[in-house]
């Protein structure tokens, strides 16, 4: 046992010891309190081996106690709720959480991975690369050896795994704007929130823990004459009090991006079993903060020694803030190893909290006579200008080897003093948080006297607070957060009030670091890590420099030092520090990578918020339950949801959509249309706008009539097409594809707003507001006749393409004689509120001639027979000539696309013309195969085109498609053949007029 | 006349969802829907703006005070949707030909939307921070005042919010993509607890 939970009472101010809390780690059942971490409740038990590490499988314990932990790594909870790589140390414990050690098996004290330990200088920098990708071996097949053991190191490589159940909780967003965003709730928040919500701005505090207070929680320094704990905790009250104040804890600002706008992730049930009904697990919050404070402390740095990775070594703050926040020491025999003033003070209130500090070896070769009292004050043997140069012990850490150290060749002399310990604490000096500075863009700048990196300038509204700005101690501070209050304030243009500073009373440690980071012995041996997480060594960083991979970015890549789940919040600098020492530059010429964000990791399910299930909205026609309840195999086309087929018992796809089409045929179907594009164009201008935008006249298309329009792109490839209807002198609705009904009216919105803002037209999409039914087949006019008031259906009355109002059950309609189909056929359009009561009295108007609904596929079916094209020959890349429409090009005025369309290569001979094309061999078409010319399947040949629209045609009993095919036109009659290589079919064809049924329109006329 | 069908009928229905209630109390959130009566789009022409805005203040009794202000009574709630141009919801059936009689071509367009939006009401204290989960907009009073309104969007669903009282708001939401929002809308609700009530509009 490393550890053990301490009896005081003035001890463990996060912990309610009343309150028992039973959890299990790696199947057995431990107890702590509520307000432990999964860490320090796992600390208290005397577990030492949390886990194992991430290439050698070295057992790793406890290092930190917050998010910069490299490595107690744990997957939490079971089943759905299972997820791996938690920090323990930001656990908060329940009562039943159940977790488990990661990479490790059967168990984190012995696991036979630990084989690897043995790989030794295999395993270094660029293993993949130097195995897999290196020199000729294994007879030049270095790819394929890759491919033999690609799936054993996959499965021996990463830490913990996901869970393949869908996750059962809930993930919100939530936007928020305020004055000021103050990141971080330590003692330099809490003062800036406080300044900034008495001058009366909106503020949000966000504190990644369960509560705020930093580095006061069990603070005896004094503010204002309180305790700094006490003095926090009225401050939060204070802030709660102000109503334009809104505190987050448990919340971590991960990123800063344009404009201000921060993102931070609430844990709002993550300290629980699982979330209560309806209540999210985790919540996503974007603040759009006019100013930001950032306060978010520094991270203390370890030292690199042979065998620093033992469990048992831990960073010298994290083990005070374990006994002074938790109650728990973790060990009994403590050593300390430091090269800074700060782990003395460390060491002293563990002294006072109980703890045996055995030994203080400090590299420094001078301390001042302060730090010697505190040294001698808890009866520490201290050793000056001595060095740890290796560490013993089995599964953790037992002995400490000590030597002088020589401060210019950063050398240690031959272990002199060997020393028994449990635990030994360092410190290397402490790193500012600048994450969220950097990632917005702020060079960081080196700064000698703390050998750490400090915010750059500042390219948006920010203002760095307290340590994270290098302003260390109480006092400082603290005077820091009220200048950063002031500035915020001031750059808001909110006037701050005049109050006095708090009065400290603390002591003031330096926390100036000698600049040692790595202690080297003259004979290399063991391993001394400088990212724990990634089991990256020093040797690895000297590796990479030898092997010309000096920069910071190529170091990162090449070692992995700082990436995974930490960041290498506890070893970027070291790294470059090693780096920069093997350059033989200073580090600041060495720089440093910059900060991505987020901050720390983030669940996927926080990132995905309400897209579960769907990524995208659904838009619903007015028929939509009617097409489910009838059995419609219902299709995303775009973000509408539409009937593709209404099978009936037993019939597939194709057998649905083939009876359905030849029912239309054959007697009358319909068909929901309410998906197509509207547009209601109106004004004194309107049809001039449309002259403009269709490339076929409009200016003369009389009231009461529609007319088939085409639009081009600005390029004189073809944009879209519709029909346009005239329903008054200055009124029109025109409809477009489904699928291209909003950039339609972009373009057009475009084209009003920028290049013709003279013109008086209002455009506004009515989509939404009608319902659309087409009614298609010979008996189609006799239905409508059956149902429709207040218009004559008769031919003469109603002609090929005229638009006419009625009635159907008292709902006001509007039908165009339109037909897509090549059958006489209606569009009846009526209040989308209404569209299923028509779509019923049409059903019933219908039943007399068999009425048929047909889906999606009969359409297209219909629309390929007669040779209508739609998006597939729609495709961006044609023009109106390539479709056989180049008579709808006028050359008689200008519109969009009217230049370019004339260009040579758009009329070029060799274009891709639109053809139909039948099977010759009873052979399936399938859309976006190859047309070609040879018949032999393994040597298919150039491709001459491709299909673009098939089916099988009841009409003409066969399999056809419409295609687009080199020179297309005249070579109606050849036979070719369609080939898809990736689908492995091969057929025989004729090229056929794309116009295969009806080619005179009598069925459309008539 | 056949009774408008909205998507939303057949899901709004009356109750308490989400968060149980206290004992004894009611949900604070509460929310309804409607269909509109009338709902018409009004766009003045470049050079007409303020003749427009005179005939909507004379047929509506409204005063239109410019930018966002959206002034209503018990006839008309008037919402400006871009320069000259002003989404009405009308308490009758017949406005949108009343409309299109004062407003001839020569002026500006009146464009009949009545069955291309319905509207969900929210209302309580909760109601903005349940709005605040997916709509980017600051809700405070200061940036979003009662009486305006707001065209916005929620994950690619394009709405208008009226804002009828510090917390009170009118969802106008497009008809087609009502159930994907209310599938959204009644999913961040839940979190809190909300009553379907009847229209009280």
């Amino acid at each position: 046992m490393s550890g053990y939970r301490i009896s005081s009472p003035d001890t463990g101010v996060r912990i309610d010891p009343t309150k028992l809390l039973n959890f299990s780690f790696n199947g057995r059942t431990y107890s702590g309190f509520e307000g432990d971490t999964l860490a320090s409740a796992l600390l208290a038990n005397g577990v030492g081996v949390l886990g194992r590490s991430f290439k050698y499988h070295r057992p790793r314990g406890l290092f930190s106690a917050g998010l910069e932990e490299p490595n107690a790594l744990v997957t939490l909870r079971q089943g759905r709720r299972s997820e791996p790589n938690i920090k323990a140390t930001e656990i908060e414990l329940y009562d039943g959480l159940i977790a488990k050690s990661q990479n490790c098996w059967p168990s984190p004290k012995f696991d036979l991975m630990a084989i690897n330990q043995l790989a030794g200088n295999a395993l270094s920098a660029g293993f993949y690369y130097k195995t897999f990708m290196g020199p000729n071996v294994f007879f030049n097949k270095t790819t394929e050896v890759w491919w033999q053991f690609e799936k054993i190191i996959r499965r021996a490589a990463g830490l913990g795994k996901a869970s393949l159940e869908a996750d059962p909780d809930i993930y919100e967003r939530m936007h928020a704007w305020c004055d000021v965003l103050v990141v971080g709730g330590g003692p330099a928040g809490l003062i800036a929130g406080e300044r900034a919500a008495e001058a009366g701005a909106k503020v949000i505090l966000c504190e990644q823990m369960a509560e705020t207070g930093g580095s006061l929680v069990g603070s005896k320094d004094l503010i204002d004459g309180m305790e700094g704990d006490e003095w926090a905790k009225a401050c939060i009250e204070r802030l709660k009090d102000h109503e334009n104040v809104r505190i987050l804890t448990r919340t971590t600002v991960q990123s800063y991006y344009d404009d201000n706008l921060l993102h931070a992730i609430e844990r709002v049930a993550d300290h629980k079993i699982k979330p209560d009904a309806f209540e999210p697990r985790q919540r996503s919050w974007k603040i759009r903060a006019k100013s930001v404070i950032i306060a978010t402390g520094a991270f203390e740095r370890p030292l690199v020694f042979s065998g620093n990775d033992r469990p048992g070594i831990m960073l010298a703050d994290a083990a005070r803030r374990y006994a002074v926040e938790y109650g728990v020491l973790p060990g009994k025999l403590i050593s300390i190893f430091t090269n800074n003033d700060t782990a003395y003070h460390a060491a002293r209130t563990m002294a006072d909290c109980g703890a045996n500090i055995k030994t203080i070896i400090d590299v420094r070769q001078q301390v001042s006579g302060e730090i010697r009292a505190i040294a001698a004050s808890i009866g520490a043997e201290l050793l000056v200008g001595d060095a740890v140069s290796r560490t013993s012990g089995l599964q953790k850490i037992s002995a400490i080897h000590v030597g002088h150290f020589n401060a210019d060749s950063k050398l240690v002399a031959p272990s002199t003093h060997r020393i028994e310990t449990d635990c030994l604490l360092v410190s290397g000096g402490w790193s500012p948080a600048i994450h969220l500075t950097s990632q917005f863009g702020g060079t960081p700048i080196w700064d000698e006297g703390l050998q750490a990196f400090l915010p750059g300038k500042a390219l948006q509204n920010w203002y760095g607070a307290g340590a994270m700005a290098g302003k260390f101690g109480l006092a400082n501070t603290l005077l820091s957060a009220t200048d950063a209050a002031k500035s915020a304030l001031k750059s808001i243009g909110i006037k701050p009030k005049k109050l006095k500073p708090p009065i400290v009373n603390s002591e003031e440690i330096s926390v100036q670091p000698a600049a040692v980071y790595e202690i080297r012995r003259a004979i290399k041996k063991g391993k001394s890590f400088v990212d724990l997480q990634h089991d990256v060594t020093s040797e690895d960083v000297r590796l990479a420099h030898r092997e010309g991979f000096i920069s910071v970015e190529h170091l990162k890549r090449y070692t992995t030092l700082g990436m995974a789940t930490d960041q290498g919040k506890t070893s970027n600098v070291t790294g470059l520090a090693i780096m920069a020492e093997a350059r033989g530059e200073a580090i600041e010429d060495v720089g440093t990578t910059r900060f991505r964000p987020p901050f720390t990791p983030v669940t996927l399910g926080a990132i995905a918020g309400e897209n579960y299930g769907h990524l995208k909205p659904y838009r619903l026609s007015p028929m939509n339950d009617w097409h489910i309840a009838r059995g419609a195999n219902m299709y995303a086309n775009g973000l509408w949801m539409r009937p593709e087929t209404y099978n009936q018992s037993g019939e597939t796809v194709e057998q649905a959509y083939i009876r359905e089409a030849g029912a239309v045929r054959k007697s009358v179907g319909l068909v929901d249309v309410s998906t197509l594009g509207k547009i209601d164009v109106q004004g004194p201008d309107a049809g001039e706008f449309l002259n403009r935008i269709y490339s076929n006249g409009f200016a003369k298309l009389p009231i009461g009539k529609a007319r088939y329009g085409l639009m081009l792109r600005e390029d004189g490839f073809l944009f879209d097409d519709g029909t346009t209807w005239r329903l008054d002198e200055n009124h029109y609705l025109m409809t477009t594809t489904t699928a291209k009904a909003g950039p339609v009216m972009e373009h057009m919105e475009y084209h009003l707003d920028v290049v013709w803002p003279e013109l008086k037209v209002s455009l506004v999409s009515v989509t939404d507001q009608w319902a659309g039914i087409a009614l298609a087949g010979p008996n189609s006019r006799k239905v409508l006749e059956a149902c429709v008031s207040g218009t004559d259906m008769s031919d003469k009355a109603f002609p090929f393409m005229g638009v006419r109002d009625g009635e159907i059950t008292d709902i006001p309609i509007k039908i165009a004689r339109l037909s897509f189909s090549g059958e006489m056929a209606f569009e009846v359009f009526c209040g989308a509120m209404h569209g299923q009561a028509l779509w019923d009295a049409l059903m019933d108007a219908g039943k007399a001639f068999d009425i048929t609904p047909y889906g999606l596929e009969a359409l297209s079916t219909l629309r390929i027979e007669k040779g209508h094209v739609a998006g597939p020959e729609l495709n961006g890349r044609t023009n109106a000539n390539d479709l056989g429409l180049g008579g709808m090009v006028s050359t008689k005025k200008p519109f969009i696309g009217s230049v370019l369309v004339h260009r040579e290569a758009l009329n070029e001979t060799g274009r891709k013309q639109l053809v139909g094309l039948r099977s010759l061999d009873g052979q399936k078409i399938l859309g976006g195969s190859h047309i070609v010319a040879s018949a032999d399947q393994a040597q298919p040949g150039e491709s001459l085109g491709h299909t673009t629209s098939a089916c099988f045609s009841p009409e003409l009993n066969c399999y056809i498609s419409l295609g687009l095919l080199k020179d297309g036109r005249a070579r109606i009659g050849e036979k070719l053949h369609v080939t898809s290589p990736v689908r492995g079919t091969h057929g025989a064809v004729e090229v056929v007029s794309p116009h295969m049924v009806d080619p005179d329109g009598r069925r459309m006329h008539g | 006349m056949v009774e408008k069908t909205s998507p939303l009928d057949k899901l709004l229905k009356t109750g308490h969802y989400g968060k149980p209630e206290n004992t004894g109390e009611q949900a604070d959130l509460k929310i309804s829907h409607r269909t509109c009566e009338s709902l018409v789009q009004v766009t003045a022409w470049p050079k007409t703006g303020k003749g427009i805005a005179t005939t909507l203040e004379k047929m509506t009794h409204l005063s239109l005070q410019g930018g966002d202000a959206s002034p209503a009574n018990e006839d008309f709630t008037i919402m400006p949707t871009g320069p000259g141009q002003y989404l009405i919801e009308a308490q009758s059936g017949d406005a949108t030909g009343r409309f299109q009689k004062k407003i001839i071509p020569a002026k500006g367009a009146v464009t009949d939307l009545t069955h291309a939006r319905v509207v969900i009401r929210i209302s309580g204290d909760q109601a903005v921070w349940v709005l605040a989960k997916g709509i980017a907009i600051d809700f405070s009073l200061q940036a979003f005042p009662v009486a305006t309104s707001r065209n916005t969007a929620h994950h690619q669903i394009s709405l208008t919010i009226h804002r009828v009282n510090e917390n009170t708001f009118d969802l106008f939401v497009f008809t087609s993509l009502a159930c994907s929002f209310w599938h959204w809308l009644d999913r961040a609700a839940k979190e809190v607890g909300y009553e379907i009530v009847r229209n009280v509009k």
